[in-house]
This record gives structure tokens, sequence and C-alpha cells, in this order.
């Protein structure tokens, strides 16, 4: 970094610094893209395990090796962030790409292909009862559905039974064997577990097939559909439905034909191949397994899997970027401006239309002046909750500051706090294609004893935001991509009220037993 | 035109015929599925059909070769291609030889009876979804 710092330091070469800067921010947002398709990635997978898709053994052989392909290039941006000191990388990467080849070989090997002499004798045979077929057909075309591909399915699956939602029952004492567990939401302590095994079906408002309650239900392969939105309003206890996970449907009442149907003509997920081989390769490769200590973050030895690798990787390059970022503190006073917002210092380097003032290093402009888009709405955002709050950050008590490296279109911003950093990077033009928001708040602050409950809160939100989320003790990193414009200035928007939320909340002091208090009170004021 | 249709599926993808034919069938289609070309072509010179859905990628006879074939020998036979992960652009090619559609895997049993609703309604049949009855 000091090369670096050496060219910023000459007046004469300040341009090409500030071309240098640029193209390192550029190296950064392609990193970070390709983090975000890999959680793209895992969460496509994640719903495809559902269980509702027609799979095909191109699809795991091309997820694998397209994921394979971005750890690689991630690595690749890393070394060049981060001066080749992660060569070993690499090395790494070749193993868990010789165990997810590996994987998939043997999976074919088991139960491959029929040989073309066994194909006319695995020709499925037509349906010998007509009548039972058109009986089904009538009964279903006479059935009232209630939800139809409204939510997701966790679990493929045909069950039915009366209804017991947990949001309108004082005890779970009257849960019965069989019955259709309706839910707002799930927390998968004990008792949970104890009625899902009892569970003939689950239907969840919120939820998504990445997440834990979603994860039990596949182990258990009870049939599961989650964010439903309003089945626990909609939904009364005694009520029997009939959930058909493999269509993503729900319809009112027993539908005795459907199950019959189902019992005697599907596949079970686990005699499909397909599906067998999905998972494996998602617990080889999409498995977050970093358990180390918040200070000092994992390391390569930690990796266990290949989202371990990506999400080091990845932290690492945040570092880097980050080191570059306070390695310009004296160079900050004369070529960035600063800008001052809810007595916060926002230093900003333009290195491309991101100030309408074309002077750089001239007088403090206005925060009207600021023509970058993505900083723009992050900065509205921020300023809404701290003029709203009970009072104004005053310097010691949020002793940060955010330093923003930005074009029209780009912002790269690093919220210094005391713990460490929070850092927002966002692409946001007319190209949905090309738009971004990637986001990592860190898990804890100084002096926190409650251990990752910042990450967990910042987690929890960007998820039910719709973000690709991953939490570690360290910290929770986020991704959202290919939204329009008008959604995108949204969003970050709310990003920025989330970031300045927890800066109060650091400044107060975090309650650990108050997880679901902080995430309902920052939905419900400020989503 | 409100019989049964009559569906012959052509996947070499076991999982293919054995996910779809219920899906199908609970809605009152009539399904034949094949893993492969050759068996397929012989049904179909027994039988015409309504629709036909084939994969494009297979052995011995693939996709392609099953759409000449109706083509040839059934003006009124709609085809739907399936493709793979990454064979859109076949599927593309088909769609200009004459294919009805194409569905790209993965895809939901769903998303393939809504082609198979239009290309029913296209040859005069009322149509198998709910919303439309």
């Amino acid at each position: 970094m000091n090369w670096f710092h050496r060219i910023l330091h000459r007046s004469s070469q300040r341009e090409d610094a500030i071309l240098l800067l640029n193209l390192r921010c550029t190296r950064f947002r392609q990193l970070v893209r390709n983090y975000g398709k890999i959680l793209d990635a895992l969460a496509d997978a994640a719903d495809k395990q559902g269980g509702d898709y027609i799979l095909d053994r191109q699809y795991t052989v091309s997820l694998s090796e397209v994921v394979l392909d971005l750890t690689e290039a991630i690595i690749f941006d890393l070394n060049i962030l981060a001066g080749d000191r992660y060569d070993s990388f690499y090395h790494l990467l070749d193993r868990f790409r010789s165990e997810v080849r590996d994987t998939i070989a043997m999976e074919n090997g088991v139960d491959g292909p029929p040989s073309s002499g066994m194909r006319e004798a695995a020709k499925v045979r037509t349906p010998t009862s007509t009548e039972a077929l058109n009986k089904l057909a009538k009964a279903i075309a006479e059935s009232r559905v209630l939800y139809e591909r409204v939510g997701r399915v966790a679990c493929r699956g045909v069950a039915a039974g009366p209804v017991f939602n947990l949001e309108t029952e004082d005890s779970a004492d009257a849960f019965t064997e069989g019955a259709v567990m309706v839910a707002s939401d799930i927390v998968p302590d004990d008792e949970f577990i104890r009625l899902m095994r009892q569970a003939s079906a689950i239907l969840i408002d919120l939820g998504e097939p990445a997440g834990d309650a979603a994860t039990l239900a596949r182990e258990f392969g009870i049939p599961t559909i989650v964010g439903l939105a309003d089945a626990s309003k909609r939904l009364e206890t005694g009520s029997e439905v009939t959930v058909d996970a493999d269509e993503n449907t729900v319809y009112q009442g027993w539908i005795q034909e459907l199950l019959e149907y189902y019992k005697t003509e599907r596949l079970d997920q686990e005699e499909e191949t397909e599906y067998r081989i999905l998972r494996r390769l998602r617990r080889l490769m999409f498995a977050l397994t970093l358990e180390k200590d918040a200070e000092t973050g994992a390391e390569l030895g930690d990796c266990r899997t290949l989202h371990d690798l990506v999400h080091v990787a990845h932290e690492l390059a945040g570092d880097a970027q980050f080191e570059l970022i306070t390695n310009l503190r004296d160079f900050k006073k004369t070529s960035t401006n600063l800008v001052t917002i809810s007595n916060i210092p926002f230093y900003v380097i333009d290195v491309g239309g991101g100030l309408a003032q074309s002077d750089r290093g001239a007088a403090s402009p206005d925060v009207t002046e600021i023509s970058s888009l993505p900083m723009r709405m992050f900065v509205h955002g921020m300023d809404q909750i701290f003029r709203e709050g009970p009072q104004m950050p005053q310097p010691g008590v949020l002793p940060l500051s955010v330093m923003a490296t930005v074009t029209e279109e780009h912002a790269n911003m690093i919220v210094q706090q005391p713990g460490g950093f929070d850092m927002v990077d966002s692409m946001i033009g007319e190209s949905r294609d090309s738009n971004h928001i990637y986001c990592r708040f860190a898990s804890t602050t100084q002096g926190n004893e409650d251990k990752a409950v910042r990450g967990a809160v910042a987690c929890e939100i960007l998820s039910r935001l719709d973000f690709a989320a991953a939490q570690t003790t360290r910290a929770t990193a986020a991704w959202l991509s290919g939204v329009p414009r008008s959604d995108m200035e949204e969003r970050l928007t709310i990003i920025g009220r989330l970031g300045a939320y927890l800066l109060e909340a650091d400044a107060t002091g975090w309650d650990g037993t108050s997880r679901d208090a902080y995430v309902n009170t920052f939905i419900t004021r400020h989503v | 035109m409100n019989g049964s249709l009559q569906i012959m599926l052509v996947d070499d993808e076991p999982i293919v015929g054995k996910r779809l034919k219920p899906a199908l069938a609970k809605y009152g289609l009539e399904v034949e599925v094949f893993e492969d070309g050759p068996g397929a072509l012989r049904r179909l010179r027994e039988k015409e059909f309504d629709i036909v859905v084939t994969d494009v990628r297979m052995e011995d006879v693939d996709g392609m070769q099953v759409l000449e074939y109706v083509l040839a020998n059934s003006k009124r036979t709609k085809v739907i291609i399936i493709t793979g992960y990454a064979t859109v652009e076949v599927a593309r090619e088909a769609l200009v030889k004459g294919a009805f559609d194409f569905i790209a895997k993965p895809f939901k049993p769903d998303d393939l009876r809504a082609v198979i609703d239009r290309a029913a309604k296209a040859l005069g049949h009322p149509g198998i979804r709910k919303s439309d009855d």
C-alpha cells in the first residue's frame, strides 16, 4: 500500500492517483459483484432444493462450475487488491474443485442414465384408470384455491389436515399429530422441532427456502411452503386444507383424490438422483461454517466449504479496501471534499461526476451538490434517522466518519465506527442488470459483550428486504442486484437508515436478548 | 375439440418423465412418456398426438429429429421443446424450424402446463388452466 500512498503525496501525480483509486474501486466492485452472484446462486439452489422444479443433471453441473469459476475470479481480484498475499487460496480452491467434481461423478455412477437397452423397459406406463384421473381432475377443478404460487416451496410433498395456527392459539398443547402447522415466522427451537415432527405440512408467512426452518423441514421431509405473507391471518385453527407443495398450491378442504394419486404416482425426493446430487453439492459448497472470534476473523485454515473460502476472500478484500481508504487520511485534506451531514463528516473523493462541483478540493460542498445517486440515497436515509432521533450524533458519542469514493452512478462508502467499519458499495443506473447494492455490517461493536447481535439484526433485516445475506461472527454481508433504478433508490435509502439505526444502537449499547425487538422496531418504523 | 389432450413426453432424463407425468395427468391430460428418441418415433408412426413435448438433447435421435418427423407427418401436432441449462440457442433454432414454443430447465410443472395450455388453445381445445375454466 505504501506505493499508493507515495503517489498520492506527489501533487504532480494526483490525477494519476485518482485514476488508480478509480481502478481499485472498479476491481473491488467486480469482486463484490462476483461474490453477490455466488449468494444468488446459493439462494437459487436452495429454491431448487425445495423440490417443485424439474431438475436435470446439467443444472447441478453448470451450477457447480459457475460457482467454481466465480470463486477463482474472486481470489484473483483479492490478490490484485491485496498485493498477491493470498496465493494459497488457489490451492484450497483446487481441492474443493476436485471434491465437487468427484461428488457429481460418484452420484452419476450410482444412478446414471439408463443404457439404450434398458430404456424401452423403463418407459413409464400410461395410467390404467382414466376414470380415476378424470375424478382427480374434476376434484381439483372444483376445489377452492387458497394460495397458488404465492410463497416458495421449502420442501416438496402433499398432505392434508386440520390447521393449527400457532399465532392465534395460546398454547400448543392441543397440537395434534397430522395437523397443518401455520405460523407467522419460525424460530427453530426445541418446542418448534417437537411440533414440526408431528405436523403433516407447514405454512409460514415469512422465511426463505435457505432459512433454518426450511432446512429442518427438508431434513424431516415435511411438505412446507414459506413466504405466504398472510397464512397466519387467513387460516383458522380447525379448518381443513390440502397442501400441494409439489405445485406450490394450498386448497381449501381435504382432497382425498389428490392424496391417493400422489401416494401411487409420485417419487419421494430422495429417490431422485438430481436432488441427492444437489443436496450433497449444497453441503459441500454453500454451507457457511465460519465460527471464529470476531476480533481476529476467520482464516484460510478455517474454511471447510467453498462458501467459507469465498466469504473469507471477500472480507479480506474489504479489509484491503478499508486499509487503502484510511491511508488517505492526509490526502483527504487536500483532494477530498468534506460534506457534513447530521454532524457526520463525509470525506468524498470524486473520481468521475460524483459531485456537481467540478473543482475538487475546493471549499466544502453542500449536500445538494452530491450528484452521485447511490451516495445521495444513502446519505438521505442516514440523515432521516439522525434527524428523527433523540439527538444528533455528537463527536465523542459516535466518533465516526464516512469515506466515500464516488462517480455519478457508483459509490463505495466506508463508515468508520468504534468497533471497525461498515461498508456499502452500490451502482445505480438505468440498466437494471448492472445495478447492485453490496453492504457489510460489522457483527459487533467495541465493548459489546453480546457477540454478533448487531450482525444478526442486520442480517435478519436485510433478508426481509430480499437481500441475499450471510452472517459470521465478524460481519454480515448482503447483496441485491438486478432491480430497477427506482427500487434501488428506495432500498439504498433504507440501507442508509439501517446504517444509522445500527450506529444509534452502538451508542446506547446492544441488548443481546432483544434481537427480534430491534428487527421489528426497524421494520415497523423505517421500512 | 373437447376430449382429453393426448400428450407425448420425450426426455432421456428419467426424472423429467417421472415428475411431469403425474403433474400433467392430474389435470386430465393423457400422457405417454418415452426416454429415448427411437421409441418415440416408433410410437409416432402408430398414433397422432395433440402435443409432443421433447427434450432437445438426446442420444441416437435428438429433439430436433423428433420435431422434423412431427412436422413432416402431422401438421396439427404442436411440438414444445425442452432445453437444458445452456442450450437456449438450440431452442431458438427449433422455433425457426416450426416448434410451437420452448421451455428451459430447470422449470416448474406449472410453467410447462402454461405452454401446453396455449398449444391446446391453438388447436381449438378449451385448455387446461383452472383459471380459464
